[in-house]
């Protein structure tokens, strides 16, 4: 262990959290009311981190508002849905304890700082009805709209999304036909709630945790950069972090919880730990992975679980508020009626409409030559998809503005203008239109999710929501970028029950503890499923606030001591 | 239609305003986000703009056209948005208060077309206003910043200066700086009588559920907009105001029975401050107060900002209203 002690501190809490999301803020709430001092430091000028990026989705089975709609559901099979689906890299005691733990986080948020949530009616799992354990709908909860007003000073420091409409519950935009008939919205609401500034979504989940933390006095500190643990030589005992360019030493009495996201803008950790070549990505520019360079120093362990790189386009002209540019998720428009995602071969190569099978064929290898099959490639599309639906942040009917993709009168014309080969193109065009008029996908099934029929397709359009023919010109061809997984990832750092960081020994790190996506998703091995990151969040925040303020959680021993035979 | 607007004092004399104002260049400078302006000429002018909302920062290129330059008082302009469909048109009113203070009003409208009008509306409401106010704010900055300081009183005032001083502040209050021509004064004390009688019409046929007389006073574009957060809140243009006075007395069998507070005229502006002492279809009585602020153009009213209390109205009232179906007064 580092002994590194400064000659004086600046500041002192009994536990100091790093970063401002989800994990960070649930974790200074928890131990604070446990008894223990905390304070937050971001190293961004605004609060909320990737939470408040999201669609605010948070994932519990067995939880107690789905319970008092009348949904049948338990925990154990919501342990069963994700070990059916971890494809043996997940751990079944993380698996377990995640489980066990986010319902009863979720009323302790309930109940301690007013979250108000309510059950995202006829949204399924994933991979319902394909999988034994999964449900219908129940799982998935979304906060009620937010006054922000209520934040005070704090209103305009905490984030909003530039992703999702967050104005709008999805309640809202499924009872108005979804994402894909946005144009016969009415939006009497979303402009009430904007001028309110009345937040849902991810930006709503991060307000009412924000809330939580100045209700109860809780500093946090913004533009403070974490430059490295401080330890005694045997526990975590504070942090060295910078603020306007000095030194501030900051003293942790109980302990440092981490909560920081990924590590996807910085390009060095996605080639090497996430496997990925030159992502863009979504998320804000803070999210360099400090998280392993701060835990690394203390000997943390880390670990890898399987996964995919996304696809996302940029539409210029737009930026994120720290003035990157502002590169947009390809998932909710690929699977739409009158569009399809090709390879340079022009071939499909997943389901459109199922995100999952579209990035796991983006890995696939061609062994003869050493090169990606699916990558590059195009999202294509026609003009009856121009017409009705949005692409990104492009309007239906909007003229698709100049740097987005290409397009052509005929699809020969655009195979020419992408480098796509226009035959292939041309024969799988074919093939498609044909399949939209059975209303059945043979090749890779689309529609056959209502996952992705729901939140990828246009509940409209029949026979199948996700299918419609491309044969209206022009055509347009956008090229997709491989994007980083939106603070989601491979890697991350070990940690126990209680959220304490793990060391290479195996033993858990005195004093440090991670929660949300530094923590490597061991709860879930290979398996993604929307809203399972914020839950994860919430959850590791509570078990973490409750261990370092010196009273952890006893539910994971208790459950064990009764499953035992 | 979405529209907002912002008025202060300028502590400059109009002339010192119109001075800055009459460059577009100032204007594009100062605008919120405004990154580059390209004068095409007198009256046209291409901005980069990059507009924050909602998270991001959009670049956006804006054709402005300033369809009057009528200094120092008055600058009408409209513009459009180059790749998205939204229209917008305002007006720059600047009025003296003194020889140096000026009043400037703001005015900002946006309208979206095509099939997503709606939500291109929608996202700008609360974006507009804080337009107005930055930009309006920057203004008044900037031309401070610039504008000579003001010479320092004598160290004594005699009496009777200080009254002849009282006495033209008095005069400038009500009529605006001397330096303007005694027949401009007397126009504009005019047009104000005049707008104020347009506006007591109004009130009166409103109170006595009269839409005809009512509908001589509004101008083809006219709207209200009810201010705060009650069930009556909202803007409601030209055919619904009529549609609901005329229904008015559906509501108030006795009529409102107003009684005026006061009166208060400047520039384009009337404001009215009064009371409502009703009894209500219900057999219940309805007192409310009101402040109503109302900008007219060609002695008609074009727009009506309402303040009244909204819970009393939520309560006696809007009961009524969902009973008869109506939109609310």
């Amino acid at each position: 262990m580092i002994r590194n002690l400064p000659a004086h501190w600046d500041l002192e809490a009994d536990v100091i959290a790093i970063g401002s999301g989800g994990g960070g803020l649930s974790a200074a709430i928890t131990a604070q009311d446990h008894g223990a001092s905390a304070l937050v430091l971001e190293r961004s000028e605004q609060v909320g981190g990737v939470t408040a990026f999201s669609m605010g989705e948070v994932w519990i089975p067995g939880n107690h508002l789905a319970a008092a709609e009348g949904i049948d559901d338990s925990i154990e099979d919501g342990v069963r849905y994700i070990s059916n689906l971890d494809m043996g890299f997940g751990n079944k005691r993380a698996i377990i304890n995640q489980a066990i733990h986010a319902p009863v986080a979720l009323k302790y948020f309930e109940e301690s700082i007013g979250l108000r949530m309510c059950v995202v009616r006829q949204l399924p799992d994933y991979y319902y009805p394909h999988v034994e354990g999964s449900t219908a709908e129940g799982r998935c909860l979304e906060v009620l709209p937010f006054p922000a007003a209520t934040l005070g000073e704090w209103q305009h420091k905490t984030r909003v999304s530039p992703h999702v409409p967050y104005s709008l519950t999805h309640e809202d935009i499924f009872s108005m036909g979804g994402m894909a008939n946005m144009s016969s919205w009415d939006y009497t609401v979303m402009g009430e709630r904007l001028a309110n500034d009345e937040r849902c979504a991810g930006p709503g989940l991060a307000a009412y945790f924000v809330k939580g933390a100045i209700d109860r006095g809780i500093p946090l500190h913004t533009g403070v950069n974490v430059e490295e643990l401080i330890a005694d030589g045997a526990r975590i005992v504070g942090v060295r972090a910078t603020r306007d360019g000095s030194d501030l030493f900051i003293r942790a009495n109980r302990g440092v919880v981490i909560a920081v996201s990924s590590f996807e803008r910085n390009e060095h950790y996605n080639r090497t730990l996430g496997l990925q070549l030159d992502p863009v990505s979504m998320v804000m520019p803070a999210i360099t992975g400090a998280h392993l360079r701060l835990a690394g120093e203390a000997g943390a362990q880390i670990a890898r679980v399987p996964d995919v790189s996304m696809l996302g386009f940029h539409v210029p002209g737009e930026e994120q508020e720290e003035g990157v540019p502002l590169w947009r998720g390809a998932l909710p428009f690929m699977g739409l009626p009158h569009t399809i995602v090709v390879n340079r071969r022009g071939k499909r190569f997943a389901n459109e409409a199922f995100y999952r099978s579209v990035y796991f064929g983006l890995e696939e290898i061609d062994a003869m030559t050493q090169s990606y099959k699916n990558f590059p490639c195009w999202v294509i599309l026609d003009s009856q998809a121009r017409e009705k639906y949005p692409f990104g942040s492009v309007m239906p009917g909007q003229a698709m503005p100049e740097g987005v993709g290409v397009q052509a009168d005929t699809l020969e014309a655009l195979a020419g203008k992408t480098g796509i080969d226009a035959a292939g193109l041309a024969s799988t065009v074919a093939g498609f239109n044909s399949y939209c008029e059975a209303g059945t996908d043979p090749d890779f099934q689309r529609g056959t999710y209502p996952w992705g029929a729901l939140m990828c397709g246009d509940p409209a359009q029949q026979p199948n929501p996700n299918l419609g023919p491309l044969r209206k010109g022009p055509y347009y061809a956008i090229e997709l970028h491989r994007m980083a997984g939106g603070g989601i990832t491979s890697t991350g750092i070990v940690a126990d029950e209680h959220c304490r960081a793990v060391g290479w020994d195996g033993r858990p790190i005195e004093g440090l503890y991670v929660a949300g996506n530094s923590a490597v998703r061991l709860d879930n091995g290979a398996l993604m499923q929307s809203g399972i990151t914020n839950a994860r969040g919430m959850t590791h925040g509570y078990l973490a606030g409750r261990h370092v303020a010196g009273k952890p959680s006893e539910l994971l021993r208790e459950q064990l001591d009764r499953l035992k035979p | 239609m979405i529209e907002a607007q912002h008025a202060l004092v300028i502590e400059a004399g109009i002339d010192n305003v119109w001075h800055y104002v009459q460059d577009i260049n100032n204007w594009a400078s100062l605008f919120p986000g405004c990154r580059e302006c390209e004068i095409i000429d007198d009256h046209n002018s291409l901005w980069l703009i990059k507009v924050g909302a909602g998270g991001m920062v959009k670049t956006v290129k804006v054709l402005v056209r300033v369809d009057e330059w009528r200094g120092p008082g008055c600058v009408n302009f409209s513009f459009n948005l180059e790749s998205e469909p939204v229209v917008g048109s305002g007006s720059y009113i600047a009025t003296p208060r003194s020889d140096i203070e000026t009043e400037i009003g703001l005015q900002l409208r946006v309208e979206g077309s095509g099939q997503m009008a709606q939500m291109w509306e929608a996202m700008s409401k609360p974006l507009l206003p804080q337009m107005a106010r930055t930009f309006a704010g920057k203004l008044k900055d900037e031309i401070e910043r610039l504008a000579p300081a003001a010479p320092e009183p004598p160290a004594r005032t005699p009496v009777l200066a200080a009254l002849a001083g009282w006495l033209r502040n008095l005069w400038w209050a009500l009529l605006g700086s001397p330096t303007e021509k005694l027949s401009r004064a007397e126009g504009e004390l005019c047009k104000m009588e005049h707008n104020k009688a347009v506006v007591l019409k109004f009130i009166e046929a409103m109170s006595s559920s009269d839409a005809a007389v009512a509908a001589s006073c509004l101008a083809a574009d006219a709207f209200t907009v009810a201010k705060g957060y009650g069930k009556f809140a909202g803007i409601r243009q030209r055919e619904t105001m009529l549609a609901t006075i005329d229904s008015f007395n559906q509501l108030l069998p006795t009529g409102l029975r107003v009684e005026v507070k006061s009166v208060t005229a400047q520039g384009n502006t009337v404001v009215v401050e009064f009371e409502g002492n009703a009894t209500t279809s219900a057999g219940k009585p309805y007192h409310n107060q009101y402040c109503m602020v109302f900008m007219l153009a060609g002695g008609r009213i074009k727009q009506v900002n309402e303040y009244f209390c909204n819970v009393h109205a939520d309560e006696m009232l809007w009961p009524l209203v969902e009973q008869a179906g109506m939109n609310g007064p």
